[in-house]
C-alpha cells in the first residue's frame, strides 16, 4: 500500500496536479462535498426531516448577518421552520447519491454494450449503436424529463431516466477504443494461445479501454446533479420526502419574490458549486488521460 | 515421415465490400452492387519438416502475413487445407483448435502491439502454458522464470510492465511467450522488421539457439533477404498471393529461376559493389489484389513476359533437388528454346 502512494506521489499525474491550480480547486471542493454528505449530518444541529426538531415560531428568519437572524439558522430558515443549511446537507447526499450510483449504473450497462458492440461488430454492433444514435438525437434532459413523466417521481424512477440517458456515451467510448485495441497484434496473440473470446474482453480489452472512462464518469456525475435538480424543480423527480438541492430550489422559488430569497438561493449556490468542482477535475483528467494533447 | 506442416493449394479472400450501401453504384444507367474482394493467397502450397526453418520472402503486401496468420487460424482460410502432424485442422473449430495451440504458436511484427500493456511480463509469458494446462499449475512462478531465462531476461524482469523494456527486451517476451507450450512449430511474422538493426542479430541468433535447443520448426516471414539467408534452410518467394518460386536456400539465392526472384535478389545492394542491371528490371506497381492480373501475377512488371503469360498461369513445378519455380520459361520446351 505505501508503495502504491508512493508511486503515485511519484507520478506524472501528480506532479501535473500540484501545479495545476484549478484541479487542486476543484478537488478540493469535491472533497468538501464528501465531508459534507459523510459527516455533514452529524454537524448540522437540526435533522430538517424529523417533525419534533422543528420551530414553527423560527419560519423565515433571514440568514444570519441580515437584520433578525439568528446565530443558530447560519443560512436561514424556510416557511416550516427548516434550517436551509441543514436542509442543504440533507439534499446533497440525496443529489450525489442520485448522481453516483445513476454513473456508476450507466457505466456498467453502457462499457458492456460498448464491449460487444466494438468486439463482435456486425449485426450487434449496428442494433446498439442505432439505439444509441437515437437516443443522442434527443436532449437528455428532455428524454429524462419525458421518462418521469411516464413513471411518476420517485428516486428509482430517477436513477432509471438517467441510466437510460446515461449509458450512450460509454457505450460509444468504449465502442471506439474497442475496435482500436482489437486491431492490436495483442489480442491475435491472445488468440493464438486458445483464450476464448470472454476472457480475451475481460482480460485484455477493458483493462485497455477504461482510461478514457474516467473523465467521462467524472463529468456525468455533475451532469446527472444538474438534470436531477432539473427535474426535481420541475415537479417529476423525487418526492417531497426526499427532497435534494433541485427540490430545494423549487420549494423556495414560491417565496423567491416576496425577498425570501435565501431559501432557494443557497441550494442553488451549492449545485453550482459542486458541478464547478467536479468539471474543474473532470477538465484536468481530460487533459491528464488523453494522451493526444500530451 | 510425413511433414510437420503441410499446406495443400491455400485460398485466403477477404470481402472488402462492406454493407449493401456501401456497394451500390450506377454504372451505365444500371443500379449495381459490385462486390469488393481482395485475393490475399491465392493456392499456395508447402511443406515445413521438422526442426526445419521455411523462410517466406516477398515485398510488403504479397500476402506473407495473411498467410501466417492463415495457417495458425487467425483466419478462416477460404479454400485448401492445412494439415499439422498428419491432423487436417482446416474446418477445426475453436474447441478442436485448443490442442493444437500447444503445438503451434506465433511471434508477431510488431513488439510494441504485441504485448498487452497492462498485464506484467510473468503473466504474458505464461498465458499460453496457463490456458492450456490441464489442470492448476503450482509452479506457475518457477517456470515464467524458467521461461525468461531461456530469451536472456531475468528475475529482475517478471514484475515490470512492457513499456519499461526496449523493442528488442519485448521481442524476447514474445518469444517466451511462444516458447511456454513447448510448441513444434513457430510461426514468425517478421519479427526482427520492427527492431534497430543492432538488435536484428541478437534476435535471430536467440531464436536461432533456441530452435537448436527444442528442436522445434520455423516459418520465418521476412522481406529481408539477409535475415532469410541467415536463418533459412529452404526458401519460399511469394509474389501477391502466389508462391512463384521455392527451393533450398543455397538453390534460391546461387541460381535463381523466376524473373521476379531474380530482380528480387538483384535489388538488394552487397555492400562494396555496384548494383547489377538486373536491380532496374522491375518496374511499376504491384497490381491490385482486388483486381488480379489473368495468367502469370508477375507478367505485369516482367521484363520476359511473353503472349502465353496473359492467357495461362504458371504452375509451380519441381525443375531439380527440390527446386520448384512457377514460371513459363522453365515449363519444358520453351525454356530451352
Amino acid at each position: 500500500m505505501t508503495a502504491l502512494a508512493q508511486r503515485f506521489l511519484a507520478s506524472e499525474l501528480f506532479h501535473n496536479y500540484r501545479r495545476n491550480a484549478s484541479a487542486i480547486i476543484g478537488s478540493l471542493i469535491v472533497l468538501f462535498f464528501a465531508g459534507m454528505i459523510t459527516i455533514g449530518p452529524w454537524v448540522v444541529a437540526q435533522d430538517p426531516y424529523d417533525v419534533a426538531q422543528l420551530e414553527l415560531l423560527d419560519s423565515f428568519k433571514p440568514p444570519v448577518w441580515l437584520e433578525g437572524g439568528s446565530p443558530q439558522y447560519w443560512l436561514g430558515t424556510d416557511g416550516q421552520g427548516r434550517d436551509v443549511l441543514a436542509s442543504i446537507v440533507y439534499g446533497s447526499r440525496i443529489s450525489l447519491f442520485i448522481g453516483l450510483t445513476a454513473m456508476i449504473g450507466s457505466c456498467l450497462i453502457g462499457t458492456t454494450l460498448g464491449l460487444l458492440a466494438g468486439f463482435y461488430g456486425g449485426r450487434l454492433d449496428s442494433v446498439i449503436m442505432r439505439i444509441a444514435d437515437i437516443q443522442l438525437s434527443f436532449p437528455s434532459v428532455l428524454t429524462a424529463l419525458f421518462l418521469m413523466s411516464a413513471f411518476g417521481t420517485g428516486v428509482e424512477k430517477v436513477l432509471i431516466a438517467l441510466i437510460s440517458v446515461g449509458w450512450v456515451v460509454y457505450a460509444r467510448t468504449v465502442r471506439g477504443s474497442t475496435l482500436r485495441e482489437t486491431q492490436k497484434e495483442y489480442i491475435q496473440a491472445a488468440r493464438v494461445s486458445g483464450l476464448p473470446n470472454a476472457k480475451i474482453i475481460l482480460r485484455h480489452v477493458l483493462p485497455n479501454v477504461l482510461t478514457p472512462l474516467i473523465v467521462v464518469a467524472t463529468i456525468q456525475v455533475g451532469t446527472f446533479v444538474l438534470i436531477e435538480a432539473s427535474l426535481s424543480f420541475l415537479g417529476v423527480g423525487v418526492p417531497i420526502t426526499k427532497p435534494s438541492l433541485g427540490l430545494l430550489i423549487k420549494n423556495g422559488f414560491d417565496v423567491l419574490f416576496s425577498g425570501l430569497w435565501w431559501i432557494s438561493v443557497f441550494p442553488g449556490l451549492f449545485i453550482m458549486l459542486i458541478v464547478f468542482g467536479i468539471n474543474l477535475l473532470g477538465d484536468f483528467l481530460r487533459d491528464e488521460l488523453n494522451p493526444r494533447l500530451k | 515421415m510425413a511433414p510437420l506442416l503441410a499446406v495443400r493449394d491455400l485460398r485466403q479472400r477477404f470481402d472488402v465490400s462492406g454493407s449493401i450501401f456501401d456497394r451500390l453504384r450506377i454504372r451505365n444507367g444500371r443500379i449495381t452492387a459490385p462486390r469488393r474482394i481482395v485475393h490475399a493467397v491465392n493456392g499456395v502450397s508447402f511443406e515445413i519438416a521438422r526442426g526445419e526453418v521455411l523462410g517466406l520472402v516477398g515485398e510488403s503486401g504479397c500476402g506473407k502475413s495473411t498467410l501466417a496468420k492463415t495457417v495458425i487460424k487467425l483466419h478462416e482460410p477460404t479454400g485448401g487445407a492445412i494439415a499439422l502432424d498428419g491432423e487436417d485442422i482446416t474446418q477445426h473449430d475453436f474447441h478442436r483448435m485448443r490442442p493444437i495451440r500447444k503445438k503451434m504458436q506465433m511471434i508477431f511484427q510488431d513488439p510494441y502491439a504485441s504485448l498487452n500493456p497492462r498485464q506484467r511480463v510473468r503473466d504474458i509469458v505464461m498465458e499460453p502454458y496457463l490456458e492450456n494446462a490441464a489442470g492448476p499449475v503450482p509452479d506457475v512462478a518457477e517456470r515464467a522464470l524458467a521461461l525468461l531465462a531461456k530469451v536472456g531476461l531475468g528475475r529482475e524482469h517478471a514484475d515490470r510492465y512492457p513499456h519499461q523494456f526496449s523493442g528488442g527486451q519485448r521481442q524476447r517476451i514474445g518469444i517466451a511467450r511462444a516458447l511456454s507450450v513447448g510448441p513444434d512449430l513457430i510461426i514468425a511474422d517478421e519479427p526482427v522488421s520492427a527492431l534497430d538493426v543492432s538488435i536484428q542479430a541478437q534476435i535471430l541468433n536467440l531464436m536461432m539457439d533456441l530452435k537448436d535447443e527444442f528442436g522445434f520448426s520455423y516459418l520465418f516471414i521476412t522481406h529481408d533477404l539477409s535475415v532469410v539467408r541467415h536463418i533459412s534452410d529452404r526458401i519460399g518467394v511469394m509474389y501477391l498471393g502466389f508462391m512463384v518460386e521455392t527451393g533450398p536456400k543455397d538453390a534460391i539465392f546461387e541460381n535463381p529461376l523466376h524473373p521476379y526472384t531474380q530482380a528480387l535478389l538483384a535489388a538488394a545492394p552487397v555492400l562494396g559493389t555496384p548494383l547489377p542491371p538486373a536491380a532496374d528490371a522491375i518496374k511499376g506497381e504491384v497490381p491490385s489484389a482486388l483486381n488480379l492480373p489473368t495468367g502469370c501475377p508477375f507478367r505485369t512488371r516482367c521484363p520476359l513476359a511473353f503472349d502465353r503469360c496473359a492467357v495461362e498461369r504458371p504452375e509451380l513445378k519441381p525443375v531439380a533437388g527440390g527446386h520448384s519455380v512457377a514460371c513459363h520459361l522453365h515449363d519444358g520446351g520453351i525454356a530451352a528454346a
